[in-house]
């Protein structure tokens, strides 16, 4: 038997050369991809630590030639931008809460098929899923006849039921065994006792999945500022990051003369581009936090998504 | 006679009596739903209410009844506008570059983060090719703008090299543009994409591998003749629900990487709604575009269901 053992390990050790040419290609290949997609975000973090002064003379690519915080110091100096990341905050937490709340309720609704309206709110449901909303104009009508138009509420409301999230709650819900649901009823508690202390701790990592959708969504969401609002107390953080884009962009000459004007006439002796690059950072950080405690959480929810057929 | 009557309305005061309990055992429901259900009514079937604007001269003061009715007079400007032929290409033109290779680039990607045994380095790649869908767009086109900008890395590699003297303005060339933004677009979304083919591929039976390695198939064989078809079912959903995207989902990055000197390779119909919906304040013409626009989406999909259904077994419904 030792003979035996000692001989598949042999066979396992001695890999074939295609087999090594093969993994070699696929390890390079994959570098390159891994390094791509890694690059981008090193050269932003490079240039934001750079000092702006020497920014401008540029050939900056791997890490800050003259390492300085000043762009930093320049952005979070700025009265608007913190005004932009508070509100970028504050859109995302309640957003999120609300959002997660409010879809899961619903969503326990569909697993309930014993409720009376179980049969008509699957249609109604479902004629929504594919057939509402509108386009723009339309949407943008609704908003102002509802007085969200250009108000804070504009961000958190319409985001209040997500139909897809619904789903993804609902295939969820589905997989929880029965039993544990009718212990508790039996026991006397009644449906909203059943979904708060029972139902939801149980489906922690569905939480877990949309919360981070759905923060990703509001904290990275610039179009509703775009679109619904004018106020430029409204604008959050990622609405500011797309104009300074979108003002610097084009001819660069005119780059000095926007920051000028962004920053209210404020003498600015840097170079604008490692202002945008600092604030690039600001958005970009909250995401790399979340990102490795949820990434687990994730690939689940996805699957859950696509099991719904 | 009378006998009867009377026990069919004792049985039916009994069956409304039970289901009062049930309604009552159910308040809590109640209270969930009915908030859900006012809630769903406006803010999805509202919208739905709007699209007539695309049928009224839409005054705003007269709401859309009030407006004067001129049934399909916006549907026949749009066809008749200067600009259609451009908007329609550049839209077809973006969207089919980005589906054809949203659609096949992330199966490559999950067959070769398939194919690597050590633990360690595949972790990392998946790590860092999901990272980038989370990032917002705005900051994907912020770095990519300056990453090929006339001052960034790739300009400064260029010349140093030797093989442009001149930085190569790579957002000023219109006809780079459509790939361009393909390209920023994949950089995105192409781990993420690769994710559920990657799950997919850890489903499959084993036993057929190693049928087929006694077999003597080799690695490249094994993936062919084995791998691909178990994706395929998957993958034909996913083409299927993408095509919806065909005509719209273009906006970000036309209108963040486009420019003056792009603009006329990267106005999207979702850019063109928008500047003639809320910049202008043409409400109604916005509307029937829109409603164009959402109209040939839904067509689309059906089609591909059709032929999905008649080509494959596979399909959405």
């Amino acid at each position: 038997m030792g003979k035996n053992e000692n001989e598949i390990i042999r066979k396992k050790k001695k890999k074939k050369t295609g087999d090594i040419i093969f993994d070699t290609i696929l390890a390079i290949i994959l570098g390159i991809i891994g390094i791509s997609m890694l690059y981008p975000f090193i050269y932003v973090l490079a240039v934001s630590f750079n000092h702006p002064a020497d920014t401008e003379l540029g050939g900056i690519w791997l890490y800050p030639r003259v390492f300085s915080t000043e762009a930093y110091r320049l952005i979070f100096m700025e009265k608007d931008l913190f005004r932009a990341t508070l509100l970028s905050v504050s859109r995302t937490v309640l957003g999120t809460f609300l959002t997660v709340l409010c879809s899961s309720m619903f969503a326990y609704l569909f697993t309930r098929s014993d409720f009376l309206l179980y049969k008509p709110l699957k249609a109604f449901f479902f004629f929504a899923m594919f057939f509402g909303g509108g386009g723009l104009i339309p949407t943008y009508m609704l908003y102002l006849n509802l007085n969200l138009y250009d108000t804070f509420w504009v961000y958190i409301i319409p985001h209040i039921i997500n139909l897809w999230y619904v789903v993804l709650f609902r295939t969820y819900f589905k997989s929880v065994p029965a039993d544990l649901l009718e212990a508790a009823k039996i026991d006397g508690a009644h449906d909203l006792k059943v979904f708060f202390k029972i139902l939801m701790p149980v489906s922690k990592p569905i939480y877990a999945t949309v919360a981070l959708y759905s923060a990703v969504m509001q904290w990275n969401s610039y179009r509703d500022t775009l679109y619904y609002t004018t106020d430029p107390k409204l604008r959050t953080l990622q609405y500011i990051c797309m104009q300074m884009i979108k003002k610097a962009e084009g001819e660069k000459m005119i780059d000095r003369a926007t920051m000028f004007e962004i920053f209210h006439g404020e003498a600015v002796t840097a170079d604008p581009l490692s202002l945008r690059m600092a604030i690039t950072v600001v958005t970009v950080v909250p995401i790399i936090c979340v990102y490795p405690f949820l990434q687990k959480y994730f690939v689940k929810g996805i699957m859950v998504g696509s099991m719904k057929g | 006679m009378i006998g009867k009557n009377h026990a069919k309305t004792s049985d039916r005061t009994a069956a409304r009596a039970r289901k009062w309990q049930i309604m009552k055992n159910q308040r809590y429901l109640f209270l969930i739903a009915i908030p859900c259900i006012i809630y769903i009514g406006i803010f999805f079937y509202g919208p739905l209410y709007g699209w007539l604007m695309a049928f009224v001269r839409y005054k705003p003061a007269r709401g859309v009844f009030g407006s004067e009715f001129v049934g399909l007079h916006y549907f026949k400007e749009f066809f008749t506008d200067p600009d259609l032929g451009k908007i329609i290409r550049n839209t077809l033109a973006m969207s089919s570059l980005n589906l054809l290779a949203i659609n096949t680039l992330p199966i490559i990607l999950a067959l070769m983060i398939n194919e690597i045994s050590h633990k360690v380095f595949k972790r990392t790649i998946q790590t860092l090719t999901y990272l980038p869908h989370f990032v917002s767009f705005v900051v994907v086109a912020n770095i990519f703008l300056e990453l090929l900008g006339t001052n960034g890395p790739i300009n400064d590699l260029l010349q140093n090299m030797g093989i442009v003297d001149q930085p190569y303005k790579f957002w000023q060339k219109p006809y780079l543009f459509w790939f361009l933004a393909t390209f920023v677009r994949v950089w995105k979304e192409v781990g993420w994409g690769a994710i559920i083919y990657l799950a997919t591929l850890a489903g499959i039976d084993q036993e057929q591998y190693e049928a087929a390695a006694i077999d003597g198939c080799g690695r490249i064989k094994r993936i062919i003749y084995i791998t691909i078809p178990n994706l395929l079912p998957t993958a034909m959903i996913l083409w299927i629900t993408n095509m919806s995207g065909l005509f719209s989902a273009s906006f970000d990055a036309s209108y963040m990487l486009g420019n003056a000197v792009t603009s006329h390779v990267a106005e999207v119909i979702e850019t063109y709604t928008y500047k003639i919906g809320i910049s202008m304040g043409m409400y109604s013409y916005s509307t029937a575009v829109s409603l164009i626009q959402t109209v040939l989406g839904f067509i689309l999909v059906y089609i591909t269901n059709k032929i999905a259904q008649k080509t494959t077994e596979y399909s959405l419904w």
